[in-house]
């Protein structure tokens, strides 16, 4: 039951950048078009569950003291794994996402979910699995909805196809970086107004 | 002092696990990533220098070639030919850059003995940047130098117009170009012979 509970809670309760507020640093620069921003999601997911489920095995054995040392070599070790795999297999979106894929080592949900959740005694492997891939999923979503929509409106097109008809005008500043923070930001807005009678209540 | 050492004990552990795990991914996807290095970057460079400006009628990227080159190492050569006849060749030299490597395929016309161009790929440096020392403005300065030409940016005494604000990422393509000059200088022998086997 619970490892639902904490799968599920990744999707919507917080629901990575909009209500979990981390993680926007890729949020913003990757999302020029739903794939890059559903492969950014894809490669952090790897990376959360696999570094939730190790940190999660080696919590009794981590000394408190150098916890936030080990944990960022587990993440680096899988940022690297990411970039090698990608590199090997997905040339395309290896190069799309470019500087950005080692830069999940400093991805602030990795390391939160590490420290909150998965070292945590109260939490199992398994439900420390569930939190990083419910997680993960939910941030996919995201940066997928988030690309989707500034590729529709940015450039008339979703995953590459056109879809606004050939009189649309392009409205190019929704993929420069100014449009981000606008998609971002009104998102945010639209997310609490949803949110606020659940949370006041 | 026991905490100390189990500190220092758990941390080399980790450490050495993850350095194994790499090395084995490493090692293991090293002959895929170089394939689709070369479908995806050398391959468009290739292309770009010697098919769009040398105008080859061959197909450079099956007719490539290994040089032994002195230091015992090998460099893959991409041979451009018109009508059967050897126009340039076209081999890969790197700098570090701003945020990363920046590799540059250098192209060479051995006859009259001038670069034909460049095809720059910089994947790590700053996007909307150093990024563009990739695009065509300035990559278009250096079809036609010779190569005792100082191919440098102009603040450092030379004749390439640097990418505005991105002076370290133009440095290194520059200076890439300049090692596959002295490269070609210095094996010039091995990479011809090794261009007569296909010829």
């Amino acid at each position: 039951m619970s490892v639902v509970k904490e799968f599920t809670k990744g999707l919507w309760k917080d629901i990575p950048p909009f209500r979990l507020v981390l993680g926007l640093c890729p949020a913003l620069a990757v999302t020029k078009a739903a794939d890059n921003g559903i492969g950014m999601g894809i490669a952090t997911t790897f990376v959360l569950v696999s570094s939730n489920v190790l940190i999660s095995m080696l919590k009794n054995v981590i000394p408190s003291r150098v916890r936030l040392a080990c944990y960022i070599v587990v993440i680096a070790t899988f940022v690297v794994v990411v970039e090698l795999l990608a590199q090997a297999y997905f040339y395309p979106l290896y190069s799309a996402l470019g500087i950005f894929v080692p830069l999940i080592v400093v991805n602030c949900i990795i390391l939160g979910r590490a420290e909150a959740f998965a070292s945590k005694q109260r939490n199992s492997v398994f439900d420390s699995a569930a939190d990083g891939f419910g997680i993960g999923l939910g941030f996919t979503i995201s940066l997928g909805f988030l690309g989707a929509i500034r590729e529709l409106l940015g450039n008339g097109t979703i995953f590459g196809f056109h879809v606004m008809g050939t009189s649309y005008e392009p409205f190019k500043f929704m993929v420069e970086a100014p449009g981000a923070f606008v998609c971002l930001g009104l998102m945010l807005g639209i997310m609490n107004v949803l949110g606020r009678g659940s949370t006041t209540s | 002092m026991k905490d100390m050492i189990s500190s220092v004990l758990v941390l080399t552990v980790i450490c050495a696990g993850s350095a194994l795990l790499l090395t084995g991914i490493r090692d293991s996807t090293s002959q895929q990533r170089k394939e689709q290095l070369l479908k995806y970057v050398q391959g468009p460079a290739v292309k770009k220098v010697l098919v769009e400006i040398v105008g080859s009628t061959n197909d450079p990227i099956s007719d490539r070639t290994e040089a032994l080159i002195d230091d015992g190492s090998k460099l893959d050569l991409f041979v451009g030919k018109v009508d059967g006849k050897l126009k340039a060749i076209a081999f890969e030299a790197q700098a570090e850059g701003f945020g990363g490597t920046v590799s540059v395929m250098v192209g060479i016309d051995p006859e009259n003995e001038t670069l034909v161009g460049i095809g720059v790929s910089a994947p790590k440096e700053t996007p909307g940047v150093g990024s563009r020392v990739a695009e065509e403005p300035f990559g278009k300065q250096f079809p036609g130098l010779s190569l005792d030409e100082n191919i440098a940016v102009k603040a450092d005494g030379g004749v390439i117009d640097a990418v505005s604000g991105a002076t370290i990422s133009s440095r290194a393509a520059c200076k890439a170009v300049r090692r596959g000059i002295e490269l070609y200088r210095s094996q010039k022998d091995n990479i011809l012979s090794a261009i007569q086997s296909v010829q």
